[in-house]
């Protein structure tokens, strides 16, 4: 209300940066200077390209800085503690956010190059990359979407729906997610320690019940950011469309954390083809890239290296029918549901990595051999 | 050598599964999944054997592929 009521039109981006860094600064004084520093970097920077004698230099410099800002936090503490050397886990405690803000500058970069985005101020900037309903969790809003969704009076409908979706966003995670579904799933580590006490069917249901955890916990995230950002007049892009109910794996990423999905569609699997115009290596690098964004962790590439794998497939099936005009039935009326449970299990499968990230690529690998028969 | 939309939407409807009434010239075919993601390097594949032009790494991108009328328009821009 104070937003809206309050404050003039012309100092409301300011307010939310103003807000935004509050927030941040009180959570991390550290990260919050960061943040502010790399944006107004890349806002002076990145238009240079534009005018530059090799703008791609201009834009490669600054994808690789932020990159290797990214790298440093999140990759180097993993690195030496492999190598045997602790103290830099301690140094490099990862900045809040550092994923979604380095993934956001990088898009950033590249379309200001490209003559993408329209004319916009730092505080518009600051106000995309600090938004501190989507800070982070997401999703990763595209600046062009995120200047040409906000509103300059309030709306009513708006305002409302916001609220809503705050309520289901918390209802999702209090309730169903971890007042109903961890209970009931139990803890991971107890699991894993009793694993071969447990039978193949038990394994599934662990996995399946904490598949629908993530997927209520991060969803209800997104919804919160959405509906909260709502009530300063801005639309942020959608996360999750109903992924339970993908008919294929491929149909799955274009309904799970949409936000990332639509992100290495356009800065990883794109150049990717553009450059070796193999469609297999470019999926296979966009699902590495998504796993190594997740986390530095073993578990964490295998479960890219299996999404990556479950999408190529797919994708050779889908021409395999094709060529052979079997699509023309196989993708109509009841036939397009067949591919709902499989697809299922399949996602379940993949949860026996991210569910046992902080126990180690092993025990990742254990729990997944369990899902057939194995252990 | 340019290339044609009518050219371009008839390649869709032969190797990429698109129906007739689900394409217009400014279709969103990959930021909407209508057309998926394997199809891109066939479709760049054709458009440079078809129309003689040669995409860089770089410009394999929406901006140059996500509809028929932006395709036309890129292989314009490489032919003149």
């Amino acid at each position: 209300m104070v937003y809206w009521l309050l404050i003039p039109v012309r100092a409301r981006t300011p307010f939310l940066v103003l807000l935004s860094a509050a927030y941040l600064g009180w959570k991390s004084p550290a990260a919050t200077a960061a943040i502010f520093l790399w944006t107004t970097l890349f806002v002076w920077a990145a238009p240079r390209a534009k005018t530059a004698s090799q703008p791609r230099r201009v834009t490669g410099a600054l994808i690789l800085a932020i990159l290797g800002w990214l790298a440093l936090f999140k990759y180097a503490p993993v690195l030496a503690d492999a190598l045997g050397t602790t103290e830099l886990e301690s140094l490099l405690l990862l900045p809040i956010g550092i994923s979604y803000y380095a993934f956001k500058l990088i898009h950033y970069a590249v379309e200001v190059g490209r003559g993408r985005i329209p004319e916009h101020s730092l505080w518009d900037a600051l106000a995309w990359t600090m938004l501190f309903p989507a800070f982070t969790a997401g999703p990763i809003e595209r600046f062009d979407h995120f200047l040409l969704h906000r509103r300059e009076q309030p709306s009513e409908a708006q305002i409302a729906s916001g609220i809503t979706r705050i309520f289901h966003g918390m209802i999702k995670k209090l309730l169903l997610a971890d007042g109903f579904l961890l209970v009931l799933a139990g803890d991971s580590g107890s699991f894993l320690a009793t694993l071969d006490q447990h039978t193949t069917l038990e394994a599934w249901g662990f996995l399946f019940l904490m598949y629908l955890w993530a997927y209520l916990d991060f969803s209800a995230y997104s919804d919160i950011a959405i509906g909260a950002s709502r009530l300063f007049g801005i639309e942020l892009m959608e996360n999750f469309n109903w992924p339970v109910v993908a008919a294929s794996i491929s149909d799955f990423w274009k309904r799970w954390h949409m936000s990332l999905a639509a992100w290495c569609q356009s800065y990883v699997y794109m150049p990717s083809v553009g450059l070796t115009r193999n469609p297999y290596v470019a999926t296979y690098a966009t699902f590495l890239v998504m796993g190594m964004w997740h986390g530095a962790a073993f578990n964490w590439l295998c479960w890219g290296f299996f999404h990556g794998t479950g999408v190529a497939v797919h994708l050779t099936w889908k021409r395999y029918k094709r060529r052979r005009k079997w699509h023309k039935w196989m993708d109509k009326g009841a036939w397009r549901f067949v591919g709902i449970p499989p697809t299922l299990a399949f996602v379940t499968a993949a949860a026996a990595f991210t569910t046992t990230v902080e126990h180690g690529g092993w025990a990742g690998l254990r729990l997944f051999a369990k899902l057939f028969f194995v252990g | 050598m340019g290339l044609n939309a009518g050219a371009v939407i008839a390649w869709l409807l032969e190797n990429a599964g698109v129906d007739e009434d689900e394409v217009t010239a400014d279709t969103l075919l990959f930021s909407t999944s209508l057309v998926d993601s394997f199809d891109m390097v066939d479709l760049v594949a054709w458009i440079e054997a078809e129309a003689g032009v040669q995409f860089g790494p770089l410009d394999i991108n929406l901006d140059n592929l996500d509809s028929v009328e932006r395709i036309v328009a890129f292989v314009a821009s490489r032919s003149s």
